[in-house]
């Protein structure tokens, strides 16, 4: 079921998504199907390598910087 | 300033720039990247490099990359291509290395991507502009 990409991200909180894009602007994806999801990003990348898709946008559904901490790169 | 094609990306204070990026191999991936100028080389995580139909498992070239737990040697793989909407470098030279777990993006776009564009960073104003 196609969804807008906030949608997705409200209904599948902090979590890992795999989304085939079905709606893109200027490479930003807007709109997409769910694929898979998993709390686990190394999980659900086995399972990408695995499977037949061909294109997949992968994305973080909670804050990208783990509450509490600070980061230097 | 007057660029041939430009893009425009909000960006808010105190917060880092992060992007889709597509990266194509064999296949192809979108993933959000964290822009640093500070970083001289763009950085992928092994799986997304996997995905793409990337071996950097059995690569011979490396760097060595310091971080926290010391220095490691990292594989150096040649990218087909990365991009943001019409911004694309062909064989771009990435770095074969996971970003701590509790930062949650797949990689950093680094200088070797960012040089070959006209990118203004204007924190006042809430944008990035990227022109060619």
């Amino acid at each position: 079921m196609k969804m807008k990409i906030e949608e997705l991200e409200k209904k599948h909180k902090d979590e890992w998504l795999a989304v085939k894009v079905t709606k893109e602007k200027e490479g930003i994806p807007l709109e997409g199907e769910l694929l898979d999801h998993d709390k686990d990003r190394r999980e659900l990348y086995d399972r990408l390598i695995k499977s037949d898709i061909r294109s997949v946008f992968t994305f973080y559904t909670g804050e990208i910087i783990k509450k509490g901490y600070s980061y230097v790169l | 300033m007057c660029f041939k094609y430009t893009m425009k990306i909000k960006i808010k204070r105190n917060i880092p720039i992060i992007t889709p990026i597509i990266i194509k191999g064999e296949r192809k991936a979108s993933v959000r990247m964290l822009w640093d100028t500070g970083a001289r080389v763009t950085m992928l995580s092994w799986k997304t490099l996997e995905f793409c139909g990337y071996e950097p498992y059995v690569i011979r070239k490396t760097v060595p990359v310091t971080t926290a737990n010391g220095v490691v040697e990292c594989p150096v793989i040649k990218v087909k291509e990365i991009s943001l909407g019409k911004f694309k470098v062909r064989n771009l030279e990435v770095v074969c290395h996971d970003i701590p777990e509790l930062i949650r993006i797949e990689g950093l776009i680094g200088l070797n991507f960012i040089e070959n564009f006209r990118v203004c960073i204007d924190y006042r104003k809430g944008y990035m502009e990227i022109g060619n």
